[in-house]
Protein backbone atom coordinates (compact mmCIF):
# COMPACT_ATOMS: atom_id res chain seq x y z
CA UNK A 1 0.00 0.00 0.00
CA UNK A 2 2.59 2.48 1.18
CA UNK A 3 4.81 1.65 -2.06
CA UNK A 4 1.37 2.45 -4.33
CA UNK A 5 0.96 5.54 -2.12
CA UNK A 6 4.95 6.40 -2.92
CA UNK A 7 4.72 5.20 -6.48
CA UNK A 8 1.17 8.27 -7.08
CA UNK A 9 3.59 10.51 -5.18
CA UNK A 10 6.73 10.50 -7.27
CA UNK A 11 4.07 10.41 -10.74
CA UNK A 12 2.50 13.48 -9.63
CA UNK A 13 6.12 15.16 -8.34
CA UNK A 14 7.70 14.23 -11.84
CA UNK A 15 4.31 15.56 -13.92
CA UNK A 16 4.64 18.62 -12.41
CA UNK A 17 8.76 18.97 -12.59
CA UNK A 18 8.06 18.16 -16.20
CA UNK A 19 5.40 21.02 -16.43
CA UNK A 20 7.61 23.40 -15.01
CA UNK A 21 10.30 22.57 -17.72
CA UNK A 22 8.14 23.46 -20.21
CA UNK A 23 5.72 26.21 -18.57
CA UNK A 24 9.15 28.77 -18.94
CA UNK A 25 10.25 27.23 -15.52
CA UNK A 26 7.39 29.06 -13.30
CA UNK A 27 6.55 26.67 -10.86
CA UNK A 28 3.17 28.98 -10.03
CA UNK A 29 2.00 28.30 -13.45
CA UNK A 30 2.84 24.20 -13.28
CA UNK A 31 0.73 24.19 -10.20
CA UNK A 32 -2.28 26.17 -11.75
CA UNK A 33 -2.04 24.03 -15.10
CA UNK A 34 -1.41 20.70 -13.06
CA UNK A 35 -4.05 21.64 -10.86
CA UNK A 36 -6.83 21.62 -13.72
CA UNK A 37 -5.72 18.22 -15.24
CA UNK A 38 -5.96 16.51 -11.57
CA UNK A 39 -9.78 18.75 -11.21
CA UNK A 40 -10.45 17.29 -15.22
CA UNK A 41 -9.29 13.93 -14.72
CA UNK A 42 -10.77 13.59 -11.12
CA UNK A 43 -14.64 15.21 -12.79
CA UNK A 44 -15.69 11.33 -13.11
CA UNK A 45 -15.30 10.85 -10.01
CA UNK A 46 -17.16 14.13 -8.63
CA UNK A 47 -19.77 14.82 -11.00
CA UNK A 48 -22.46 12.23 -9.86
CA UNK A 49 -22.43 13.97 -6.10
CA UNK A 50 -22.89 17.13 -8.22
CA UNK A 51 -25.46 15.82 -10.11
CA UNK A 52 -27.35 14.05 -7.43
CA UNK A 53 -27.02 17.13 -5.25
CA UNK A 54 -28.74 19.06 -7.90
CA UNK A 55 -31.61 16.63 -8.22
CA UNK A 56 -32.07 16.95 -4.25
CA UNK A 57 -32.36 20.63 -4.86
CA UNK A 58 -35.24 20.37 -7.36
CA UNK A 59 -37.19 17.79 -5.50
CA UNK A 60 -36.72 20.30 -2.54
CA UNK A 61 -40.98 21.55 -2.78
CA UNK A 62 -41.73 17.64 -2.81
CA UNK A 63 -39.44 16.67 0.14
CA UNK A 64 -40.88 19.93 2.11
CA UNK A 65 -44.55 18.30 1.52
CA UNK A 66 -42.94 15.28 2.89
CA UNK A 67 -41.72 16.84 5.78
CA UNK A 68 -44.51 18.89 6.66
CA UNK A 69 -47.60 15.51 5.46
CA UNK A 70 -45.38 13.41 7.69
CA UNK A 71 -43.83 15.86 10.34
CA UNK A 72 -45.50 13.77 13.49
CA UNK A 73 -43.92 10.60 12.28
CA UNK A 74 -40.16 10.16 11.74
CA UNK A 75 -40.23 7.17 10.57
CA UNK A 76 -42.97 7.60 7.92
CA UNK A 77 -41.16 10.61 6.80
CA UNK A 78 -38.42 8.66 6.04
CA UNK A 79 -39.95 5.89 3.70
CA UNK A 80 -41.48 8.40 2.01
CA UNK A 81 -38.21 10.50 1.17
CA UNK A 82 -36.49 7.32 0.30
CA UNK A 83 -39.36 6.56 -1.95
CA UNK A 84 -39.08 9.51 -3.72
CA UNK A 85 -35.21 9.11 -4.17
CA UNK A 86 -36.06 5.72 -5.65
CA UNK A 87 -38.65 7.07 -7.90
CA UNK A 88 -36.21 9.83 -8.96
CA UNK A 89 -33.22 7.44 -9.79
CA UNK A 90 -31.37 8.90 -6.84
CA UNK A 91 -28.99 7.44 -3.65
CA UNK A 92 -28.32 10.50 -1.04
CA UNK A 93 -25.90 8.66 0.09
CA UNK A 94 -23.90 7.46 -3.67
CA UNK A 95 -22.39 11.17 -3.35
CA UNK A 96 -19.85 10.10 -1.11
CA UNK A 97 -18.11 7.61 -2.38
CA UNK A 98 -16.77 9.18 -5.27
CA UNK A 99 -15.63 12.02 -2.85
CA UNK A 100 -13.56 9.60 -0.58
CA UNK A 101 -12.35 8.36 -3.75
CA UNK A 102 -11.52 11.40 -5.08
CA UNK A 103 -9.67 12.29 -1.50
CA UNK A 104 -6.14 10.49 -1.84
CA UNK A 105 -5.69 11.92 -5.08
CA UNK A 106 -6.25 15.34 -4.06
CA UNK A 107 -4.03 14.52 -0.80
CA UNK A 108 -1.08 13.39 -2.90
CA UNK A 109 -1.49 16.17 -5.33
CA UNK A 110 -1.10 18.30 -2.42
CA UNK A 111 1.98 16.31 -0.84
CA UNK A 112 3.62 16.44 -4.09
CA UNK A 113 3.57 20.25 -4.29
CA UNK A 114 5.01 20.30 -0.90
CA UNK A 115 7.42 17.72 -1.62
CA UNK A 116 8.34 19.24 -5.37
CA UNK A 117 9.17 23.06 -3.36
CA UNK A 118 11.64 21.48 -1.22
CA UNK A 119 13.21 23.75 1.15
CA UNK A 120 15.53 22.04 3.86
CA UNK A 121 17.92 19.63 3.22
CA UNK A 122 15.99 16.85 4.51
CA UNK A 123 12.83 17.46 2.48
CA UNK A 124 15.56 17.59 -0.52
CA UNK A 125 16.52 14.35 0.50
CA UNK A 126 13.27 12.95 -0.05
CA UNK A 127 12.62 14.53 -3.44
CA UNK A 128 15.77 13.35 -4.38
CA UNK A 129 14.23 9.91 -4.11
CA UNK A 130 11.32 10.73 -6.32
CA UNK A 131 12.96 12.88 -8.90
CA UNK A 132 13.30 11.22 -12.44
CA UNK A 133 17.18 11.29 -13.18
CA UNK A 134 16.65 13.42 -16.58
CA UNK A 135 14.44 15.92 -14.03
CA UNK A 136 17.20 16.13 -11.77
CA UNK A 137 18.73 19.37 -13.33
CA UNK A 138 15.65 21.25 -12.39
CA UNK A 139 16.24 20.97 -8.66
CA UNK A 140 15.92 23.40 -6.82
CA UNK A 141 13.01 24.89 -8.72
CA UNK A 142 12.90 28.32 -8.59
CA UNK A 143 9.76 29.30 -6.55
CA UNK A 144 9.56 33.57 -6.93
CA UNK A 145 6.37 34.40 -8.12
CA UNK A 146 5.15 37.60 -8.29
CA UNK A 147 6.41 39.35 -4.74
CA UNK A 148 5.52 35.58 -3.89
CA UNK A 149 8.23 32.99 -2.86
CA UNK A 150 6.40 29.71 -3.05
CA UNK A 151 7.79 27.80 -0.58
CA UNK A 152 7.19 30.15 2.10
CA UNK A 153 3.34 32.10 3.53
CA UNK A 154 2.29 35.25 1.18
CA UNK A 155 3.35 37.88 3.65
CA UNK A 156 0.62 39.93 2.37
CA UNK A 157 -2.02 38.02 2.99
CA UNK A 158 -3.76 38.31 -0.48
CA UNK A 159 -3.47 34.43 -1.46
CA UNK A 160 -5.38 33.49 2.18
CA UNK A 161 -8.28 35.95 1.38
CA UNK A 162 -8.66 35.17 -2.13
CA UNK A 163 -8.63 31.27 -0.51
CA UNK A 164 -11.45 32.39 1.53
CA UNK A 165 -13.53 34.48 -1.25
CA UNK A 166 -13.15 31.37 -3.79
CA UNK A 167 -14.13 28.96 -0.71
CA UNK A 168 -16.97 30.67 -0.03
CA UNK A 169 -18.44 31.31 -3.84
CA UNK A 170 -17.91 27.66 -4.26
CA UNK A 171 -19.20 26.57 -1.01
CA UNK A 172 -22.15 29.24 -1.86
CA UNK A 173 -22.84 27.86 -5.28
CA UNK A 174 -23.12 24.35 -4.25
CA UNK A 175 -25.46 24.72 -1.14
CA UNK A 176 -28.96 24.79 -2.58
CA UNK A 177 -30.79 27.24 -0.39
CA UNK A 178 -32.85 25.09 2.63
CA UNK A 179 -36.14 25.37 3.34
CA UNK A 180 -35.52 23.44 6.96
CA UNK A 181 -34.63 26.54 9.07
CA UNK A 182 -31.89 24.05 11.24
CA UNK A 183 -30.83 23.14 8.05
CA UNK A 184 -30.54 26.35 6.72
CA UNK A 185 -28.95 27.52 9.65
CA UNK A 186 -26.25 24.99 10.08
CA UNK A 187 -25.51 25.38 6.00
CA UNK A 188 -25.03 29.42 6.61
CA UNK A 189 -22.68 28.25 10.00
CA UNK A 190 -20.59 26.27 7.41
CA UNK A 191 -20.46 28.76 4.68
CA UNK A 192 -18.70 30.84 6.97
CA UNK A 193 -16.45 28.78 9.40
CA UNK A 194 -14.98 26.45 5.90
CA UNK A 195 -13.36 29.53 3.94
CA UNK A 196 -12.68 31.76 7.27
CA UNK A 197 -10.76 27.69 8.49
CA UNK A 198 -9.09 27.49 4.69
CA UNK A 199 -7.85 30.96 4.70
CA UNK A 200 -6.44 30.77 8.38
CA UNK A 201 -4.62 27.40 7.32
CA UNK A 202 -3.49 28.97 4.21
CA UNK A 203 -1.88 31.91 6.23
CA UNK A 204 0.98 29.08 7.52
CA UNK A 205 1.07 27.34 4.63
CA UNK A 206 3.38 27.60 1.98
CA UNK A 207 1.68 30.25 -0.86
CA UNK A 208 2.25 27.20 -3.52
CA UNK A 209 -0.44 25.46 -1.77
CA UNK A 210 -2.43 28.53 -1.81
CA UNK A 211 -2.39 29.13 -5.66
CA UNK A 212 -3.08 25.10 -5.88
CA UNK A 213 -6.52 26.32 -3.20
CA UNK A 214 -7.33 29.14 -5.42
CA UNK A 215 -7.00 27.51 -8.50
CA UNK A 216 -8.66 24.09 -7.49
CA UNK A 217 -11.61 27.06 -6.02
CA UNK A 218 -11.82 28.55 -9.46
CA UNK A 219 -12.17 25.25 -11.50
CA UNK A 220 -14.30 24.05 -9.26
CA UNK A 221 -16.73 27.21 -9.48
CA UNK A 222 -16.83 26.97 -13.34
CA UNK A 223 -17.59 23.56 -12.99
CA UNK A 224 -20.06 24.17 -10.44
CA UNK A 225 -22.16 26.47 -12.46
CA UNK A 226 -22.50 24.23 -15.56
CA UNK A 227 -24.21 22.19 -13.24
CA UNK A 228 -25.92 24.25 -11.11
CA UNK A 229 -25.48 27.49 -12.64
CA UNK A 230 -24.79 30.26 -9.79
CA UNK A 231 -26.72 27.97 -7.38
CA UNK A 232 -27.00 29.71 -3.95
CA UNK A 233 -24.84 32.41 -4.57
CA UNK A 234 -27.54 33.83 -6.90
CA UNK A 235 -30.52 32.39 -6.65
CA UNK A 236 -33.14 35.03 -7.57
CA UNK A 237 -31.27 35.28 -11.08
CA UNK A 238 -31.51 31.26 -11.54
CA UNK A 239 -35.05 31.53 -10.34
CA UNK A 240 -35.46 34.23 -13.03
CA UNK A 241 -33.43 32.84 -15.50
CA UNK A 242 -36.49 29.29 -15.10
CA UNK A 243 -39.16 31.42 -15.07
CA UNK A 244 -37.63 32.99 -18.78
CA UNK A 245 -37.34 29.50 -19.99
CA UNK A 246 -40.49 28.38 -19.01
CA UNK A 247 -42.24 31.46 -20.61
CA UNK A 248 -40.52 30.59 -23.73
CA UNK B 1 -32.77 11.29 10.05
CA UNK B 2 -31.10 14.04 7.37
CA UNK B 3 -30.83 16.57 10.12
CA UNK B 4 -29.19 13.83 12.12
CA UNK B 5 -26.87 12.99 9.45
CA UNK B 6 -25.50 15.97 8.13
CA UNK B 7 -23.50 17.13 11.55
CA UNK B 8 -21.35 14.32 11.74
CA UNK B 9 -20.85 14.58 7.82
CA UNK B 10 -19.84 17.97 8.51
CA UNK B 11 -17.59 17.52 11.27
CA UNK B 12 -16.20 14.00 9.36
CA UNK B 13 -14.97 16.55 7.06
CA UNK B 14 -13.82 19.25 8.68
CA UNK B 15 -11.51 16.54 10.93
CA UNK B 16 -10.30 15.36 7.48
CA UNK B 17 -9.77 18.90 6.23
CA UNK B 18 -8.15 20.27 9.16
CA UNK B 19 -5.76 16.81 9.07
CA UNK B 20 -4.59 16.79 5.87
CA UNK B 21 -4.08 20.79 6.15
CA UNK B 22 -1.55 20.29 9.34
CA UNK B 23 0.18 17.31 8.16
CA UNK B 24 1.36 19.37 5.01
CA UNK B 25 2.65 22.73 7.04
CA UNK B 26 5.66 23.15 5.04
CA UNK B 27 6.05 26.34 6.96
CA UNK B 28 6.67 24.17 10.48
CA UNK B 29 10.07 24.21 11.79
CA UNK B 30 12.19 21.55 9.98
CA UNK B 31 14.27 18.83 11.50
CA UNK B 32 18.08 19.65 11.96
CA UNK B 33 20.82 18.07 10.08
CA UNK B 34 23.55 17.19 13.27
CA UNK B 35 27.22 18.81 12.45
CA UNK B 36 30.02 17.33 14.07
CA UNK B 37 33.14 18.42 15.04
CA UNK B 38 36.26 17.44 17.18
CA UNK B 39 38.78 20.15 18.64
CA UNK B 40 41.81 19.41 21.06
CA UNK B 41 40.08 16.84 22.64
CA UNK B 42 36.69 18.31 22.24
CA UNK B 43 33.42 17.11 20.29
CA UNK B 44 31.52 19.88 19.50
CA UNK B 45 28.17 18.72 18.43
CA UNK B 46 25.25 21.36 16.63
CA UNK B 47 21.92 18.73 16.60
CA UNK B 48 18.45 20.00 17.09
CA UNK B 49 18.14 23.65 18.76
CA UNK B 50 21.39 23.15 20.97
CA UNK B 51 25.04 23.24 20.27
CA UNK B 52 27.28 21.50 22.86
CA UNK B 53 30.42 20.28 23.90
CA UNK B 54 31.58 17.31 25.18
CA UNK B 55 34.82 15.71 26.56
CA UNK B 56 36.37 13.72 23.64
CA UNK B 57 37.83 11.73 26.77
CA UNK B 58 34.37 10.29 28.22
CA UNK B 59 31.14 12.33 26.37
CA UNK B 60 30.98 14.58 29.72
CA UNK B 61 29.17 17.94 28.80
CA UNK B 62 30.90 21.10 29.27
CA UNK B 63 28.64 23.24 27.90
CA UNK B 64 25.63 23.78 25.93
CA UNK B 65 24.04 26.71 23.79
CA UNK B 66 21.80 28.59 24.01
CA UNK B 67 20.69 28.08 27.62
CA UNK B 68 16.81 29.29 27.50
CA UNK B 69 16.34 31.15 24.35
CA UNK B 70 15.39 29.17 21.52
CA UNK B 71 17.35 29.16 18.50
CA UNK B 72 18.14 27.07 16.03
CA UNK B 73 17.45 24.09 14.97
CA UNK B 74 20.82 23.84 13.63
CA UNK B 75 22.06 22.36 10.11
CA UNK B 76 25.88 22.26 9.67
CA UNK B 77 28.96 21.56 11.08
CA UNK B 78 31.05 23.81 13.74
CA UNK B 79 33.77 25.21 12.98
CA UNK B 80 36.23 25.64 15.86
CA UNK B 81 39.71 28.46 15.56
CA UNK B 82 41.14 30.78 17.86
CA UNK B 83 39.25 29.85 21.00
CA UNK B 84 36.09 30.91 19.14
CA UNK B 85 33.33 28.06 17.98
CA UNK B 86 31.46 29.23 14.74
CA UNK B 87 27.90 27.61 14.05
CA UNK B 88 24.91 28.36 11.67
CA UNK B 89 21.50 28.04 12.15
CA UNK B 90 18.40 27.55 10.20
CA UNK B 91 17.15 31.18 12.13
CA UNK B 92 19.55 32.44 9.60
CA UNK B 93 22.67 33.77 11.98
CA UNK B 94 26.31 32.85 12.16
CA UNK B 95 27.01 32.76 15.93
CA UNK B 96 30.63 32.97 17.49
CA UNK B 97 30.71 30.96 20.72
CA UNK B 98 32.94 31.23 23.13
CA UNK B 99 34.80 27.80 22.98
CA UNK B 100 35.10 27.32 26.15
CA UNK B 101 32.27 28.49 27.91
CA UNK B 102 29.96 28.35 25.22
CA UNK B 103 28.82 32.43 25.90
CA UNK B 104 27.95 33.91 22.91
CA UNK B 105 30.78 36.37 21.36
CA UNK B 106 28.90 38.09 18.27
CA UNK B 107 25.85 36.98 15.79
CA UNK B 108 25.58 37.77 11.96
CA UNK B 109 22.40 37.86 10.63
CA UNK B 110 21.70 36.42 7.08
CA UNK B 111 18.23 36.46 6.91
CA UNK B 112 17.99 33.03 5.60
CA UNK B 113 18.82 29.70 6.82
CA UNK B 114 22.02 28.71 7.30
CA UNK B 115 22.55 25.22 6.30
CA UNK B 116 26.53 25.08 5.33
CA UNK B 117 29.38 24.48 8.29
CA UNK B 118 31.47 27.83 8.23
CA UNK B 119 34.67 27.40 6.84
CA UNK B 120 37.70 29.39 9.04
CA UNK B 121 40.85 30.55 7.58
CA UNK B 122 43.33 32.96 9.22
CA UNK B 123 41.44 35.95 10.40
CA UNK B 124 38.25 35.36 8.30
CA UNK B 125 35.54 33.35 8.76
CA UNK B 126 34.06 32.47 5.35
CA UNK B 127 29.69 31.98 5.79
CA UNK B 128 27.43 30.65 3.03
CA UNK B 129 23.76 31.21 3.41
CA UNK B 130 20.42 30.21 1.35
CA UNK B 131 20.12 34.14 0.63
CA UNK B 132 22.38 33.01 -2.27
CA UNK B 133 25.72 34.76 -0.50
CA UNK B 134 28.38 33.74 0.70
CA UNK B 135 30.45 35.76 2.93
CA UNK B 136 33.84 36.60 4.56
CA UNK B 137 34.00 38.03 8.42
CA UNK B 138 36.39 39.21 10.70
CA UNK B 139 36.62 36.40 12.80
CA UNK B 140 36.98 38.12 16.13
CA UNK B 141 34.51 40.59 15.54
CA UNK B 142 32.25 39.33 12.85
CA UNK B 143 32.60 42.35 11.19
CA UNK B 144 31.72 41.73 7.12
CA UNK B 145 35.05 42.03 4.88
CA UNK B 146 33.32 41.03 1.33
CA UNK B 147 30.39 39.18 0.06
CA UNK B 148 29.56 37.34 -3.22
CA UNK B 149 26.07 36.64 -4.50
CA UNK B 150 25.54 33.09 -6.57
CA UNK B 151 22.12 32.39 -8.15
CA UNK B 152 20.73 30.24 -5.64
CA UNK B 153 20.99 28.71 -2.24
CA UNK B 154 24.44 27.44 -0.81
CA UNK B 155 24.18 24.56 1.31
CA UNK B 156 28.01 23.80 0.90
CA UNK B 157 30.89 24.50 3.19
CA UNK B 158 33.31 26.91 1.35
CA UNK B 159 36.57 25.73 0.68
CA UNK B 160 39.52 27.72 1.38
CA UNK B 161 42.94 27.17 -0.03
CA UNK B 162 45.78 29.53 -0.73
CA UNK B 163 44.62 32.62 -1.91
CA UNK B 164 41.21 31.24 -3.39
CA UNK B 165 37.98 30.33 -2.27
CA UNK B 166 35.65 27.60 -3.92
CA UNK B 167 32.06 27.92 -3.10
CA UNK B 168 29.55 25.52 -4.61
CA UNK B 169 26.13 26.52 -5.24
CA UNK B 170 22.52 24.90 -5.94
CA UNK B 171 22.63 27.32 -8.97
CA UNK B 172 24.60 24.33 -10.55
CA UNK B 173 27.66 26.01 -10.05
CA UNK B 174 31.20 26.59 -8.86
CA UNK B 175 32.50 29.50 -7.96
CA UNK B 176 36.66 30.20 -7.50
CA UNK B 177 37.20 33.62 -5.97
CA UNK B 178 40.04 35.70 -4.66
CA UNK B 179 39.96 35.21 -0.66
CA UNK B 180 41.18 38.69 -0.51
CA UNK B 181 38.41 40.71 -1.89
CA UNK B 182 35.57 38.26 -3.22
CA UNK B 183 36.49 38.89 -6.92
CA UNK B 184 35.63 35.62 -9.25
CA UNK B 185 38.21 33.94 -11.08
CA UNK B 186 36.46 31.33 -12.93
CA UNK B 187 33.05 29.10 -12.73
CA UNK B 188 32.12 25.79 -13.50
CA UNK B 189 28.51 24.69 -14.03
CA UNK B 190 27.61 21.66 -13.56
CA UNK B 191 24.61 19.26 -14.39
CA UNK B 192 22.55 20.20 -11.51
CA UNK B 193 22.72 22.05 -8.53
CA UNK B 194 25.91 21.56 -6.00
CA UNK B 195 25.57 21.06 -2.32
CA UNK B 196 28.55 18.61 -1.81
CA UNK B 197 31.61 20.61 -0.30
CA UNK B 198 34.60 21.00 -2.87
CA UNK B 199 37.49 18.95 -1.66
CA UNK B 200 41.00 20.25 -3.05
CA UNK B 201 44.17 17.54 -3.66
CA UNK B 202 47.17 18.30 -5.01
CA UNK B 203 45.94 20.48 -8.10
CA UNK B 204 42.02 19.15 -8.67
CA UNK B 205 38.95 19.76 -7.09
CA UNK B 206 36.56 17.17 -6.54
CA UNK B 207 32.81 17.57 -5.60
CA UNK B 208 29.30 15.96 -6.75
CA UNK B 209 25.97 17.48 -7.99
CA UNK B 210 22.52 16.41 -8.09
CA UNK B 211 23.20 15.69 -11.75
CA UNK B 212 24.10 12.42 -9.81
CA UNK B 213 28.00 13.04 -11.09
CA UNK B 214 31.11 13.52 -9.67
CA UNK B 215 33.39 16.22 -10.98
CA UNK B 216 37.45 16.83 -11.24
CA UNK B 217 38.51 20.10 -11.94
CA UNK B 218 41.55 21.97 -12.63
CA UNK B 219 41.70 24.32 -9.54
CA UNK B 220 43.57 26.71 -11.85
CA UNK B 221 40.89 27.29 -14.42
CA UNK B 222 38.12 25.01 -13.64
CA UNK B 223 38.40 23.03 -16.46
CA UNK B 224 36.78 19.85 -16.38
CA UNK B 225 39.29 16.98 -15.91
CA UNK B 226 36.65 13.67 -15.19
CA UNK B 227 33.23 13.17 -14.52
CA UNK B 228 32.38 9.85 -13.05
CA UNK B 229 28.39 9.14 -13.49
CA UNK B 230 26.56 7.27 -10.46
CA UNK B 231 23.10 6.60 -10.23
CA UNK B 232 21.83 9.00 -7.48
CA UNK B 233 22.26 12.57 -6.13
CA UNK B 234 25.77 12.83 -5.34
CA UNK B 235 25.57 15.08 -1.80
CA UNK B 236 28.58 13.89 -0.32
CA UNK B 237 31.83 15.32 0.30
CA UNK B 238 34.74 13.56 -1.61
CA UNK B 239 37.88 12.65 0.51
CA UNK B 240 40.85 12.08 -1.38
CA UNK B 241 44.02 9.57 -0.15
CA UNK B 242 46.26 8.96 -1.73
CA UNK B 243 45.51 8.66 -5.29
CA UNK B 244 41.79 7.77 -4.36
CA UNK B 245 38.76 9.09 -4.05
CA UNK B 246 36.34 8.10 -2.01
CA UNK B 247 32.36 9.32 -2.38
CA UNK B 248 29.38 8.57 -1.31
CA UNK B 249 25.75 8.63 -3.73
CA UNK B 250 22.23 8.91 -2.89
CA UNK B 251 22.14 5.36 -4.64
CA UNK B 252 23.11 3.95 -1.57
CA UNK B 253 26.68 3.39 -3.02
CA UNK B 254 29.97 4.51 -1.85
CA UNK B 255 32.80 4.65 -4.35
CA UNK B 256 36.70 3.91 -4.95
CA UNK B 257 37.70 6.57 -7.63
CA UNK B 258 40.88 6.92 -9.14
CA UNK B 259 41.85 9.96 -8.80
CA UNK B 260 43.78 10.60 -11.73
CA UNK B 261 41.14 9.00 -14.43
CA UNK B 262 38.41 8.93 -12.36
CA UNK B 263 37.75 4.92 -13.44
CA UNK B 264 36.46 3.08 -10.62
CA UNK B 265 38.41 1.12 -8.36
CA UNK B 266 35.45 -0.67 -6.45
CA UNK B 267 32.33 0.26 -5.16
CA UNK B 268 30.55 -0.96 -1.70
CA UNK B 269 26.69 -1.00 -1.16
CA UNK B 270 24.39 -0.12 1.87
CA UNK B 271 21.02 -0.54 2.24
CA UNK B 272 20.34 3.51 2.40
CA UNK B 273 21.52 6.47 0.79
CA UNK B 274 25.52 7.47 1.20
CA UNK B 275 24.62 11.38 2.33
CA UNK B 276 28.37 11.56 4.41
CA UNK B 277 31.42 11.95 3.34
CA UNK B 278 33.63 9.32 4.74
CA UNK B 279 36.25 9.56 7.07
CA UNK B 280 39.98 7.89 6.77
CA UNK B 281 41.97 6.24 9.13
CA UNK B 282 44.98 3.27 9.48
CA UNK B 283 43.47 2.00 6.38
CA UNK B 284 40.12 2.07 6.84
CA UNK B 285 37.81 3.98 5.42
CA UNK B 286 34.64 4.65 7.39
CA UNK B 287 31.49 5.40 5.74
CA UNK B 288 28.14 6.37 7.45
CA UNK B 289 24.39 5.24 5.86
CA UNK B 290 20.57 5.98 5.50
CA UNK B 291 20.48 3.00 6.68
CA UNK B 292 21.69 3.73 10.55
CA UNK B 293 24.82 1.64 10.11
CA UNK B 294 28.51 3.45 10.26
CA UNK B 295 30.72 0.22 7.94
CA UNK B 296 33.97 0.56 8.35
CA UNK B 297 35.89 -0.59 5.03
CA UNK B 298 39.14 -1.94 3.88
CA UNK B 299 39.95 1.63 1.95
CA UNK B 300 42.12 -0.50 -0.38
CA UNK B 301 39.11 -3.60 -1.67
CA UNK B 302 36.04 -2.36 -0.06
CA UNK B 303 35.77 -5.02 2.04
CA UNK B 304 33.62 -4.79 5.51
CA UNK B 305 36.16 -5.44 8.65
CA UNK B 306 33.44 -4.23 11.00
CA UNK B 307 30.33 -2.03 11.68
CA UNK B 308 27.95 -0.15 14.15
CA UNK B 309 24.04 -0.02 14.17
CA UNK B 310 22.72 3.29 15.61
CA UNK B 311 18.96 3.91 16.31
CA UNK B 312 18.36 6.64 13.55
CA UNK B 313 19.82 7.24 9.94
CA UNK B 314 23.48 8.32 10.24
CA UNK B 315 23.66 11.47 7.62
CA UNK B 316 26.60 13.27 9.65
CA UNK B 317 29.80 12.57 7.79
CA UNK B 318 31.98 10.48 10.74
CA UNK B 319 35.19 12.08 12.39
CA UNK B 320 38.12 10.33 13.21
CA UNK B 321 40.45 11.54 16.20
CA UNK B 322 43.17 9.76 18.12
CA UNK B 323 42.00 6.35 17.35
CA UNK B 324 38.14 7.10 17.92
CA UNK B 325 35.61 7.47 15.19
CA UNK B 326 32.82 10.15 16.82
CA UNK B 327 29.23 10.53 14.60
CA UNK B 328 25.98 11.65 15.68
CA UNK B 329 22.81 10.17 14.25
CA UNK B 330 19.61 11.85 13.22
CA UNK B 331 18.54 12.03 16.55
CA UNK B 332 21.61 13.73 17.82
CA UNK B 333 22.90 11.18 19.76
CA UNK B 334 27.04 11.07 19.43
CA UNK B 335 28.47 7.42 19.40
CA UNK B 336 32.06 6.96 19.84
CA UNK B 337 33.61 4.05 18.58
CA UNK B 338 37.15 2.56 18.74
CA UNK B 339 38.39 3.05 14.80
CA UNK B 340 39.75 -0.41 14.96
CA UNK B 341 37.00 -2.30 15.86
CA UNK B 342 33.89 -0.41 16.30
CA UNK B 343 33.69 -1.04 20.46
CA UNK B 344 31.36 1.45 21.74
CA UNK B 345 33.49 3.86 24.32
CA UNK B 346 30.56 5.96 25.09
CA UNK B 347 27.03 7.36 23.82
CA UNK B 348 25.93 11.11 25.03
CA UNK B 349 23.51 11.44 26.13
CA UNK B 350 23.72 8.34 28.22
CA UNK B 351 20.47 7.09 29.28
CA UNK B 352 18.18 6.13 26.66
Amino acid sequence: MAQLWNLLLQGMVNSLLFLYSVLAHNFALSIAVFTILVRLLTLPLTLPAQRSAKIQQELQPEIEKIRKKWAKDKERQTQEMMKLYKEKGINPTMGCLPMLLQLPIMLAFYQSIVKALANTPLQMISLGKSVAPSLSHLVPLGSRFLWLDLGYPDPTFVLPILVVVTTWIQQKMATPPSTDPQAAAMSQSMQLTMPLMFGFITMSLASGLAVYFVVSNLVGIVIQYFITGWGGLLPQRDKEKGASKKGK
Amino acid sequence: MRKIATGPKVILWLFIIVALLTGCRSAAPPTSWPGLTVAKGIVYVAAGAKVRALDAENGNQNWEFPGEEKKGPFYATPAVEEGLVFVGSNDGNLYALDAVTGNQRWVFATEKPIIAGPAVAGDTVYVASSNHKVYALEAVTGNTRWEFATGNWVWATPLVAGNRVYVASMDHKIYCLDVENGQELWRFEAGGAVVSTPTLARDTLYFGAFDNKVYALDMATGTKKWEFQTDGWVWSQPLVVNDTVYVGSMDKKVYALDAISGQKQWEFVTEGAVLAGPAFAEGLLYVASEDKQLYALDAATGQKRWWFTAKTSIFTPPVVADGVVFICSQDGRVHALEAGNGDLLWAFPRAE
